[in-house]
């Protein structure tokens, strides 16, 4: 254990506390460090980038948390039943989560590109003239959800697990009580299935609130702040700018911000999960 | 049996189960065939969907102008080190939350699973500012030595399997006077082939994948991963889409190749995490 103790000391409880302690000074390295209390937390009260930065990785965040899971199961749904050829069906779901972020932003780049892109030529196909997509404030946005989306194939095989643990007894039961597939459904499998979905809301919110990679590498946060989020803005203050402190008080925020959905998610859902039988 | 039957049947499933996965597929299938295409095809219009004639003129071109073997020996070495460092200290720890007697286990546990769910953007700046006070930006060991030191998440995976194992197994072992860490070596380990192969891959696929470690820590070209040089390349070429389409082949087939090789396990590991919680 003193290997992990002395890891947990020196890269997580170490870096968290003087996260803590930065977001009280102003640091441009090389200029000393100056501490100056809660100004980092006016100065964001007041700064309309962080709060758009903050909406934008809202809008991202239940942009593509919620559909993922309703997407997740659905497509588990599908492919589980599917025999001939259901391998590689699951496999092609599951093989964009394992592509690295880059190949995948670069990937999705080229494909709403508005010259060359594949989308905007196949709706050429059906006579619509598709947007700039990634250059257009307005569509930026649903673009990278649409990128973050394509990244869903964990769920669908956490909740291929999780179908395959459906109590089955319980599902003939209700069968010969004349349970049609809808009622079993609600009545049998979702309710088994509430743990998983806990946890993946819980995870998938946690990395959706965290984006970095896409934006940095498709829009840089733009075009005109659409797609800044919390994880690149406090990059750029860091690394770009040079304000660790600013950055150090914007990471804080990002924590304050996922420990509070985390403990909300928490009390409203979590009452609901059945844990039907599992041992923990 | 009962469980997948519903509403759609018959061949209308089938169709249906194809069609939903045609978004999944086509972006890589439109890189493999982008990378394959004479120069300039790839700008035609109307766009050609097959290569005509095949080419491998991108992939040529693209490996003049940087040096792909070079990443992926990096991108290798890294990995490889991950693995290794992640499996063999998580093991350690795992074993030592799953069976020793010591006081104040379950707070430590607690906190173990606590830092599972710290956001790295946190620790993100004072690593650095570490690393830096260190003296280690620019080599690999910020991207390397946590990992010996145990990461929470492999540790939790092994915790779990090895509280699965039959208790009285290493009561024996202890019996015939193993410490242990022989009851580690020898008891343990070889009954935990899939969840190590978990671990493995999943330590491959994260260092493999990395962006943001390398895009912070690596200075020199000659030092960059594979996702860092194509990410860079793209930066420097953006016009060379069709090069930095067969790059990024390089960046995926590794990949794939362990996932297929490992696909039993994998699919073992992420559903024993979220299935037992």
């Amino acid at each position: 254990m003193a290997p992990w103790l002395a890891g947990f000391v020196l890269f997580q409880a170490g870096p968290i506390l003087t996260a803590g302690l930065l977001s009280f000074a102003e640091w441009q390295p090389p200029l000393p460090l100056r501490w100056t209390g809660l100004a980092n937390f006016q100065t964001m009260a007041g700064d309309p980038l962080f709060w758009r930065t903050l909406a934008n990785t809202a809008v991202y965040a239940v942009g593509t948390v919620v559909p993922g899971l309703a997407l997740g199961l659905g497509l588990a749904l599908v492919l589980r039943p599917v025999r001939r050829g259901g391998t590689l069906l699951r496999s092609a779901v599951f093989l964009p989560a394992i592509v690295s972020g880059v190949a995948t932003a670069l990937v999705w780049g080229w494909i709403l590109n508005p010259r060359f892109g594949l989308l905007n030529a196949i709706l050429g196909l059906v006579g619509l003239r598709g947007p700039a997509w990634l250059q257009d404030p307005a569509w930026a946005m649903p673009a990278l959800i649409v990128i973050g989306l394509w990244n869903v194939g964990v769920n669908v095989v956490v909740y291929l697990a999780g179908l395959s643990a459906v109590p089955r007894d319980l599902l003939e039961a209700a069968a010969l009580e004349g349970a049609g597939a809808v009622a079993r459904f609600r009545a049998v499998t979702w309710p088994a299935l509430t743990p998983i979905t806990f946890y993946l809301a819980i995870v998938n919110a946690i990395g959706a609130f965290q984006v970095f990679t896409p934006t940095y590498l498709l829009t840089g946060g733009g075009p005109d702040h659409a797609t800044l989020t919390l994880a690149l803005y406090t990059y750029q203050n860091a690394f770009r700018f040079g304000q660790i402190g600013y950055a150090s008080a914007l990471a804080l925020g990002m924590v304050v911000v996922i420990v509070g959905l985390t403990a909300f998610q928490f009390r409203v859902f979590g009452r609901q999960v059945a844990y039907l039988g599992t041992d923990s | 049996m009962a469980v997948g039957r519903s509403a759609v049947r018959g061949p209308l499933r089938g169709v249906l189960a194809v069609a939903i996965v045609i978004p999944f597929a086509v972006p890589l299938l439109w890189l493999v065939l982008g990378a394959l295409k004479p120069p300039g095809q790839f700008y035609s219009a109307p766009p050609t969907i097959l290569p005509d004639p095949l080419s491998l003129e991108a992939i040529q071109s693209a490996l003049r102008l940087v040096d792909a073997p070079r990443l992926v020996a990096n991108s290798l070495l890294l990995a490889a080190l991950n693995v290794i460092g992640t499996v063999a200290s998580a093991a350690v720890v795992g074993f030592a939350f799953a069976t020793l007697p010591a006081r104040g286990k379950r707070p430590l546990f607690a906190l173990l699973v606590a830092t599972i769910l710290v956001p790295p953007a946190v620790t993100l700046i004072p690593q650095y500012i570490l690393f830096s006070r260190l003296g280690w930006v620019g080599t690999y060991l910020p991207l390397v030595v946590p990992q010996f030191l145990g990461s929470a998440f492999a540790i939790f995976l092994f915790r779990q399997w090895f509280r699965g194992l039959p208790a009285n197994l290493f009561e024996s072992a202890e019996l015939d006077g193993a410490n242990p860490f022989q009851q580690l070596r020898y008891v343990a380990l070889p009954l935990s082939r899939p969840v190590i192969a978990a671990i493995a891959v999943f330590a491959f696929v994260g260092s493999w994948n990395d962006f943001l470690g390398p895009l912070l820590y690596l200075r020199s070209p000659d030092t960059f991963t594979v996702s860092l040089g194509l990410a860079s390349f793209q930066g420097l070429y953006v016009n060379q889409v069709q090069q930095s389409m067969a790059l990024s082949l390089l960046a995926l087939l590794p990949v794939i190749t362990v996932f297929a090789i490992a696909q039993r396990w994998l699919v073992e590991g992420i559903s024993s995490a979220g299935v037992r919680g």
